[in-house]
């Protein structure tokens, strides 16, 4: 799915939460979305799932995007840092619950054993979710976005979900797969080391602007710094030596 | 060692309470004592009522019978409330938990218990002697009279509760609540109404003594007590060793289960396979069997065991993943019947979202709607005693009855609920592809088929409210119909506001915003003005303002679905 964002601004209580944003997105890119508390990640993935209305456009394959557009809308998942999920439902329940609201074919068995399987999450596959620790809850809503492996992932703070290192690495194994396959994967991250070596591409954003955006090794080449933290820290105070 | 040791119980009994009061302390909601009618100012309060009223008593023989009626009726509540705390206690309390970590036979606990419940139900005794003694009026051997009469009642209160333990079934939570609502009633029923309540009451076993007690004869009723009180005591013992034979089972029942079952499963299993196959082939197959797993099990170490127990509980696992059976779709068929007529109202895809608006939990229209139907029934009741002091409680009858019966605002939608995304309050549907129109056309199909479910019931009570009122029935049920068909009239309102919830819309206040929330106001009070006349007007204007009513709310719900679904709002707000 091609994306594109024009303009985009959101205005939270006379705060810009999002200032002016454009940029564009394409099929099979893993994108990682950086910046400082309160930059306006949050809002920008929010945005873009239909959940905070912005002012500009959102396009998906040339379409304008809002929440009415149920169609656009069944083309992407949403995982927040914290998912939403009924505690008395089990993994499968839930996947079930986005299976049939999403309207996509019932999905192959031996993919959801697999899914299940990689996230160690087989054996609580029938057990309710208000029993999970905050990281197997993650791992439930992110095995529904495997399995039903929608054409735009979008996934808050993945790594800082409360996941497993087994956990993420099998989230970035099953996103570069999917991003083989076409798919777009747009996450947000703190920790720029795990964002360097896993995306094609990076955005920066600083006080809801987008102020960089491009590889790790073009952000640093722009920025004149030998590290992702020195960019960061020269976006905030351009005199530092970092 | 001794099985049970009294210092030791009352140590525990320590424990537990100051466990209770901890968590009185915390105050979370789940530790909070419900309330309870065994409260010490609620007993005073019940004294307090008989005293004042001991002049009056000696005066006035209707008034007796009204007292010895509140007798009858406080033993029979008295009764039912025990026998429940009886058994809540013997089995599921927080003393039968935790003496069964300690050396205290089931047995040792039933006497333990008992012999504190038998000391508390003195209190019936009490109060029943207080009021034989006054209703005696201090003519002859009242203090005898009064005590035997109690003692008769008391005993027969306790047989009623011993009777009533072994079927705990029927000792539900609101029944003494109930009863003692009944009991403030008969407390105000008017003094033509008195003679016939103390027949009815008299039917009771706690009023069995008061019917003695009028006897004209008093050598005859005398004689009845004096057989009646060993009776009645024999009685008791005899329930009450019964109970505890019936609750000692339970318990070994409980315990041995794991135990019973295993062997009589493998009896089982062996006997059919005995069926199949001749006597030696098993036996020569089972000798072959225990070999191999000798065998394995030395050559297998303990890890190597774990990881096969753990295989083979993934596939098991994944045999049921791949049997299908979570992605099937409820049969509502089987369903009861609301529930049922809900579903029959919905298309296959409409039946699906309900169960996830549900949050995947089975509604419970159906019960909602009897014990609607029931509070109905006892508004009724309070209704056709046609006193003033039981209007205001048959009002308040009629509300939970509407509360049950009819979702007035749209119902109880776990997916519409709340959830946080990043610090902000959001609806648990905010990640999810959630039709606007498919969800609301739910919500208002469901709405009708339950408030339709509980019409009669409500057409019924505004019959007889007319009625009591000196009105007409016809008038008060066709009060009530406009009030259901405006509330109708009302639903698309009804189910903005349920997606309202969620959503900024009244927090974001931009320039756009003023308009339209100057427009809300305008149309609130059309509304508001609308219902009214609705309700009091004649007939054709009641109906043409319905259907402004309908055209105001139909129009609403386009004007904000517009709003929603072209983005205008966020699906988040605040938290206050």
């Amino acid at each position: 799915m091609r994306i594109e964002l024009e303009k985009v601004s959101k205005r939270f209580f006379g705060s810009l939460a999002l200032n002016g944003v454009s940029a564009k997105l394409e099929p099979g890119q893993v994108v990682s979305l950086l910046g400082a508390n309160g930059a306006g990640k949050t809002t920008l993935l929010g945005a873009l799932a239909g959940i905070v209305a912005p002012e500009g456009q959102i396009l998906f394959d040339g379409e304008r995007f809002h929440r009415g557009r149920m169609d656009l809308r069944r083309r992407l998942m949403f995982l927040p840092d914290q998912p939403l999920l009924f505690g008395r439902m089990s993994p499968l329940e839930h996947l079930a619950m986005c299976v049939h609201l999403y309207e996509a074919g019932e999905p192959k068995p031996e993919r959801v054993v697999e899914v299940l399987q990689n996230l160690n999450l087989l054996g609580l596959a029938a057990s309710a979710v208000g029993t999970f620790s905050r990281g197997q809850a993650y791992k439930a809503s992110l095995a529904a976005l495997m399995v039903l492996d929608p054409e735009l992932w979008i996934l808050d703070e993945p790594f800082a979900s409360g996941m497993d290192p087994g956990g993420i690495r099998c989230f970035r194994q099953e996103a570069s797969a999917a991003a083989k396959r076409g798919r777009t994967v747009l996450y947000s991250t703190q920790i720029l080391d795990l964002a360097e070596r896993f995306s094609d591409r990076l955005w920066v954003l600083d006080e809801g602007r987008l102020r960089m955006e491009g590889s790790a090794e073009e952000l640093k080449v722009t920025a004149g710094s030998p590290s992702l933290e020195g960019v960061f820290l020269r976006l905030r105070d351009p005199e530092s030596g970092a | 060692m001794k099985l049970y040791d009294r210092g030791l119980v009352r140590r525990l009994r320590k424990a537990v309470k100051y466990q209770r009061k901890l968590a009185k302390v915390k105050g979370t909601a789940i530790h909070k004592r419900k309330f309870s009618v065994d409260r010490p100012w609620l007993r005073a309060l019940l004294a307090l009522i008989f005293l004042a009223t001991f002049e009056s008593v000696q005066a006035n023989a209707v008034r007796t019978r009204l007292f010895l009626s509140l007798l009858a009726m406080f033993g029979a509540v008295e009764a039912v409330r025990r026998a429940r705390q009886l058994y809540m206690h013997l089995t599921r309390s927080d003393e039968r938990l935790l003496f069964q970590f300690y050396p205290l036979s089931g047995e040792g606990f039933f006497r333990l218990t008992i012999e504190r419940r038998l000391i508390a139900s003195l209190w019936i005794w009490g109060v029943a002697a207080v009021t034989y003694c006054v209703a005696s009026g201090g003519e002859g051997p009242w203090i005898l009279r009064g005590l035997a009469f109690a003692t008769l009642t008391w005993l027969l209160s306790l047989c009623v509760m011993f009777l009533l333990v072994l079927k705990p079934e029927w000792l539900r939570q609101w029944v003494p609540a109930s009863m003692y609502i009944l009991f403030v009633i008969l407390a105000a029923a008017s003094d033509n109404l008195r003679p016939a309540m103390f027949q009815a009451t008299s039917i009771l076993p706690s009023g069995w003594a008061n019917a003695l007690f009028v006897w004209k004869n008093e050598l005859a009723s005398w004689a009845v007590v004096s057989v009646g009180i060993p009776t009645a005591g024999a009685a008791a013992v005899w329930l009450l060793q019964h109970f505890r034979r019936r609750i000692l089972q339970m318990e070994a029942q409980a315990a041995g289960v794991e135990e019973s079952v295993r062997p009589l499963r493998m009896a089982e299993e062996l006997r059919s396979e005995m069926e199949l196959h001749s006597v030696e082939d098993v036996l020569a197959r089972e000798e072959l069997l225990h070999e191999n797993q000798k065998t394995e099990s030395e050559e297998r170490s303990l890890e190597q065991w774990e990881k096969i127990r753990q295989e083979r509980f993934r596939t098991e696992v994944a045999g049921y993943v791949e049997s299908r059976a979570w992605l099937a779709a409820w049969e509502w068929d089987g369903a009861p019947w609301i529930e049922r007529l809900a579903a029959k109202t919905l298309n296959p895809q409409e039946k699906e979202t309900l169960r996830y608006m549900l949050g995947g939990e089975t509604p419970d229209w159906s019960s909602r709607w009897k014990m609607g139907v029931i509070a109905a029934g006892v508004s009724a009741a309070l209704m056709a005693l046609d006193m003033e002091a039981t209007w205001a409680l048959a009002g308040l009858a009629l509300a939970i009855s509407v509360g049950l019966g009819v979702p007035v605002l749209g119902g109880a939608w776990p997916l519409l609920g709340f959830g946080y995304i990043a610090g902000r309050l959001s609806p648990v549907y905010a990640c999810l592809p959630f039709d606007f129109t498919r969800a609301t056309k739910i919500l208002i199909k469901t709405a009708l088929v339950r408030a339709i479910a509980w019409l009669p019931a409500g057409l019924i009570v505004g019959g007889l409210m007319a009625a009591t009122a000196e009105g007409t029935a016809g008038k008060g049920a066709e009060i009530m119909l406009r009030g259901f068909l405006i509330w109708a009239a009302l639903l698309p309102l009804v189910a903005v506001g349920q997606f309202s919830k969620a959503t900024n819309d009244t927090q974001d206040m931009r320039l756009i915003v003023l308009p339209l929330t100057g427009l809300a106001i305008l149309f609130g009070l059309v509304l508001v003005i609308a219902c009214g006349v609705a309700i009091t007007a004649g007939r054709g204007c009641s109906a043409l303002c319905i259907g402004g009513i309908a055209l105001i709310s139909g129009c609403s719900w386009l004007l904000y679905r517009r709003i929603y679904e072209r983005g205008q709002i966020d699906l988040q707000r605040a938290p206050r």
